[in-house]
């Protein structure tokens, strides 16, 4: 398996939802302690339904394509679609498994922004 | 001699043929005598020792206690009974900062590496809150070795124990342990280091390097997990109160009064490793055959290949020294990609897919890692059964990164 195929490096270059902004209504921050990436989630919501997600942080390829894929995938949904949203959802989007090793990684961002809303 | 031809006695790399380990510095594979060692222990010889006096108990005991005068023998200590055996060099060094903190007292000074793994920082950091003592850190310079000028300036009369890393698990320098030895002395201060990077890479002499603890990891040079030791010169050992007790660290007991043992055997409380300490044993025979002059000749001539094919790598930023004298064979890198740099799990994970198992991350090291201005690196740290050969595939691997995330 190849995770670094072109979905995962265009999330990782162009990342959707990329740069803080002012007035987010929910913010978290999560740490990694296993490499210490760091990332910062704010979600945006009306009616409950998920207006928009941001995100910024240091990280590695697959946490920033990762919470990329989450961010594009929860835009205009229900929040329950993001309360409900799984590794193997990050996985589908992504077209590719995450090793085991990695795994954390590519829940950074979706932990982030699930407990954003806790 | 970048080739060592020891590769067939570790098994690992039947198991594994096309596996190129470069990650010794966190740990190395182990050669069949040291696992049948353990095996045969277990099968033929195992009881508890020190304790019984039936006939496997007494040959258990005798063969734990052989390997400590091995180990005296291995270092140039003056006597077996300046061994005491810990389960790694995290603990040797955890005691060590509890021997020397029975004698330290508030507003003391410990001159410490700012580039010590964490296991030769955090027992430091944790006496001086407890003593409030004082911590000066020794810094690094550019070049990325222990800056000598920072540790003069820092040493004075109120200086009461030096601690550095012999060679350091990031950048790879090999520090001036004598001179250090000889100016930390001149003050009175006591000198700690840390040999988990250089027992496994050359000739250690306790006498010439004069210092007066030093921590040894047994996982780390081709020995058992749980095994390792701290060298205390006698005169500071025969004195203190040891760090774990129970069974085995005293010679009388009632509900009032405690009579220690006396030391080595003071410190190593409760059943040690004792298989493991076994399997040290036939780990130090099997060095000692190997040679340990061998061993390092192997190591800076593969320094010297490695350093020469890394700065074929436009994309690599190295970190530690680029001079070649006095540095050992672990390089820590990051490779750029179009201005960005490359997180170094990414890195290793795409290493991985070549059967190049290299490190990423702070390495222990946060505060060498916050003197570098980074979060983390990538590390290639070489071994004895490493050849120029798997130089070649580590660098095919790190060109893979690089061609990996590269704009076409």
């Amino acid at each position: 398996m190849d995770i670094y195929r072109e979905q995962l490096l265009d999330h990782y270059r162009n990342p959707r939802g990329w740069g803080l902004k002012e007035g987010a209504d929910f913010t978290y921050e999560l740490y990694n302690q296993l490499c210490g990436d760091t990332l910062t989630v704010q979600l945006w919501v009306n009616n409950d339904s998920i207006a928009e997600m941001r995100f910024f942080g240091v990280g590695c390829a697959i946490s920033r394509a990762c919470t990329s894929l989450v961010a594009e995938s929860v835009k205009d949904k229900n929040i329950s679609h993001l309360q409900a949203m799984k590794l193997s959802d990050i996985e589908a989007l992504l077209g590719e498994k995450v090793s085991p090793g990695r795994i954390s990684c590519a829940l950074l961002g979706l932990s982030a922004a699930q407990h954003a809303l806790l | 001699m970048t080739n060592l031809g020891i590769n067939i006695d570790f098994p690992i790399f039947k198991h594994h043929p096309s596996l190129v380990f470069l990650d010794n510095a966190a740990t190395t594979q182990k050669p069949s005598v040291v696992i049948n060692a353990e095996k045969e222990f277990y099968e033929t010889t195992y009881a508890n020792i020190h304790r019984a006096t039936y006939d496997i108990a007494v040959q258990a005991t005798d063969l734990f206690e052989g390997v400590r005068s091995q180990a005296a023998d291995f270092i140039g200590a003056n006597a077996p009974g300046e061994i005491v055996f810990t389960r790694n060099a995290s603990e040797a060094l955890n005691l060590a900062a509890y021997v020397i903190g029975q004698s330290l007292t508030a507003g003391d000074e410990l001159l410490i590496s700012v580039a010590g793994h964490h296991s030769n920082v955090l027992p430091w950091m944790r006496l001086a809150q407890e003593k409030k003592a004082t911590i000066k850190w020794v810094e690094i310079t550019k070049e990325g070795r222990l800056d000598i000028d920072s540790f003069k300036k820092n040493l004075s009369a109120r200086t009461k124990v030096v601690v550095f890393e012999h060679v350091s698990n990031v950048l790879g320098y090999v520090n001036p342990v004598q001179d250090l030895s000889t100016m930390a002395h001149a003050v009175g201060a006591l000198v700690v280091v840390d040999a988990a990077q250089s027992s496994c890479r050359m000739p250690i002499n306790v006498q010439t390097l004069d210092v007066d603890f030093m921590a040894f990891s047994g996982h780390k040079m081709y020995g058992p997990t749980g095994s390792g030791f701290l060298y205390g010169k006698q005169v500071y050992l025969a004195s203190a109160e040891p760090l774990l007790v129970g069974g085995g660290t005293i010679k009388k007991v009632t509900r009032q009064t405690i009579e220690w043992e006396k030391s080595p055997w003071r410190f190593e409380a409760g059943t040690p490793d004792i298989a493991g300490v076994v399997g040290l044993g036939a780990c130090l025979t099997y060095l000692k055959k190997v040679g340990m002059g061998t061993m390092w000749q192997h190591d800076q001539e593969l320094t010297a290949y490695i350093a020469e094919q890394l700065a074929c790598l436009p994309f690599l930023k190295l970190y530690g020294p680029k001079v070649l004298q006095d540095r050992a064979a672990i390089f820590s890198f990051l490779i750029e990609v179009d201005g960005q740099t490359l997180h170094s799990h990414d890195v290793a994970e795409i290493c991985n897919k070549s059967g190049v198992a290299i490190r990423g991350g702070h390495h222990c090291a946060q505060l060498l890692m916050q003197a570098l201005g980074v979060e983390d690196v990538n590390r290639a740290s070489f071994g004895a059964y490493n050849t120029t050969e798997d130089v070649d595939v580590l660098v095919a691997a790190l060109n893979q990164a690089f061609d990996t995330f590269k704009k076409v």
